[in-house]
């Protein structure tokens, strides 16, 4: 029942901006808009899933939520990825042999070409039966990768701004706040255990 | 008086709007009715247009970039009311025989408002059909003299942080004023066009109101808007993008396909509006297609190193 309503609270932003699309409410160039949405959606995702550990480990009350991490996590690539075919579809009408050139020419659509190409390899590895498949140890080492996929992402959002940082420092300062805790616990659990 | 020139297609090619059609009979002053009999008993003439379709008035109008009044494309549309325009004056400065500061009811006077219809290739790969009213800058180089010594003209945009909300952004990365430059050749070459109207009304806000300039072979960007002073110099000044990122944007900011931009390959663009689906993708064209009227003005000079 909560899963359900995590997956539709999750596509609600979907069908949100499909909406908007399909009755042309997008405007003249209705690329730019959905695109940034979708790009927008995927670091909130990104970042939501990357909040429920530390969550849980200091309210322990918050438990459950590790129950939906997986969830939101292939949310966030689901959001990726149709705002990856959204820039190829509407910026480049569907042309591969731009989608080629900017892939490997253009800064900035490199890097998140990256992340997006992490965030794929994190999807295929999150069920159950391959985490067992791959065992604990290499399965935590691959998705610790989450971790450079979600700067990589920054580099993107930051390279591609023109002449507006606020909200890309507040995605920053969350990003910040969520790596600096993992730093801070396992400096202080390594400690303890001496 | 109807101007005529060897370029433009014939007047039954052209397809606009129907709203466009009966709008532009003459120019509607919106708002200030003493405006509004300025300009309205010059009429004007059609001259200079593309076979290409005009974009709906309601695209052009809504899908702006004017950071002044915010980053998204729709907040010009927004927010640009809150700028007024009447009464407006520029000043003439530097290296000029006639510096001082002019009424736009003054400079509407110095010369003839034609209609033409350009494309508008903007720098992130789109473009529109827009046609535009005005007269070519050159009459108002006519007017105002720059001296011999005179290379640049100098624009800025009007900065007021009470009126232009976007400013007030902290975090923005621009320093105000806009700034946008031409040389003296390029100003007075006759495709630049001083600009107070579009679609057979006045300029909106969003737009550019009241004046600005149209600059049909370069980047949308160099095209500035809201204009409150041109200044004559001998030095390239650097523009407000220029600053911004030097290695991205140059002073001349050609449109040119064979020179991609870090952020945009060149080489396409959207033609705007779009559907659903997105938009058409066509192929760019050096100078924007202009290249005949403005090709000789970069004889000698590497496009490649001076974008
Ligand atoms: C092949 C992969 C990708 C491509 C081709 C791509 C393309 C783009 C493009 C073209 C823009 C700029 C849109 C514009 O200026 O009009 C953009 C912005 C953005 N992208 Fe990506 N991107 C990719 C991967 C990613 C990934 C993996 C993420 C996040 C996890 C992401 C997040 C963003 C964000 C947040 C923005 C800024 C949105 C805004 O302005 O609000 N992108 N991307």
């Amino acid at each position: 029942m909560i899963r359900l309503l995590v997956h539709l609270g999750s596509a609600a932003p979907l069908v949100f901006i499909l909406v908007q699309l399909l009755t042309r409410m997008l405007g003249p160039d209705p690329g730019e808009p959905l695109v940034r949405f979708l790009g927008e959606a995927a670091v909130v995702f990104l970042l939501m899933s990357l909040a429920v550990t530390p969550l849980v480990k200091t309210r322990p009350s918050f438990k459950r939520l590790m129950l939906y991490r997986r969830a939101v996590g292939l949310w966030a690539f689901a959001y990726a990825l149709l705002h990856a075919l959204g820039f190829w579809g509407l910026y480049l009408g569907w042309y591969w042999g731009d989608l080629v050139s900017e892939l490997v020419e253009r800064p900035y659509i490199v890097v998140g070409f990256i992340a997006l190409l992490i965030l794929l390899v994190l999807a295929l590895t999150s069920p159950k039966v391959v985490m067992r498949k791959l065992g604990g140890r290499r399965w935590r080492f691959a998705h610790r990768f989450v971790y450079v996929a979600v700067l990589l992402a920054m580099v993107h959002y930051f390279w591609q701004l023109r002449s507006f940082a606020g909200e890309w420092l507040v995605y920053v300062a969350i990003t910040a706040l969520l790596l600096g805790w993992r730093v801070m616990y396992h400096w202080r659990s390594s400690k303890g255990r001496v | 008086m109807i101007k005529r020139h060897a370029w433009q297609t014939s007047e039954s090619q052209v397809t606009p709007e129907d709203v466009y059609k009966q709008r532009r009979s003459f120019l509607k002053l919106g708002g200030a009715a003493a405006a509004g009999s300025i300009l309205a008993p010059y009429g004007y003439a059609q001259s200079w247009r593309t076979d290409e379709d005009p974009a709906p008035f309601e695209a052009a109008t809504t899908y702006n970039n004017f950071y002044e009044f915010g980053m998204d494309k729709t907040d010009p549309a927004k927010y640009a009311h809150e700028m007024s325009v009447d009464p407006w004056s520029v000043k003439i400065e530097g290296m000029v025989e006639k510096p001082g500061s002019y009424n736009l009811e003054d400079i509407l006077k110095w010369g003839d408002q034609e209609e033409r219809i350009y494309r508008l290739r903007c720098v992130e790969a789109w473009s529109m059909v827009i046609p535009w009213v005005g007269y070519p800058l050159a009459s108002l180089l006519k007017q105002v003299k720059p001296l011999s010594k005179a290379k640049y003209v100098v624009f800025k945009t009007l900065a007021d942080r009470k009126q232009m909300r976007g400013m007030r952004s902290r975090f923005s990365l621009i320093d105000w004023p806009y700034i946008e430059g031409l040389t003296i050749e390029e100003a007075a070459n006759p495709l630049t066009l001083l600009t107070f109207g579009m679609y057979g009304q006045t300029l909106p806000n969003q737009n550019g109101a009241p004046v600005r300039l149209v600059i049909p072979w370069k980047y949308g960007f160099k095209s500035i808007k809201s204009i409150v002073s041109i200044e004559f110099t001998n030095r390239q000044p650097r523009t407000t993008w220029q600053q911004l990122q030097p290695k991205e944007y140059g002073f001349y900011a050609n449109v040119n396909p064979e020179v991609s931009h870090p952020r945009w390959s060149q080489a396409r663009e959207r033609r705007l509006p779009g559907g659903i689906f997105g938009a058409e993708r066509i192929d760019t064209q050096m100078f924007n297609g202009y290249g005949e009227q403005v090709a000789h003005l970069y004889k000698g000079l590497d496009l490649t190193k001076n974008y």
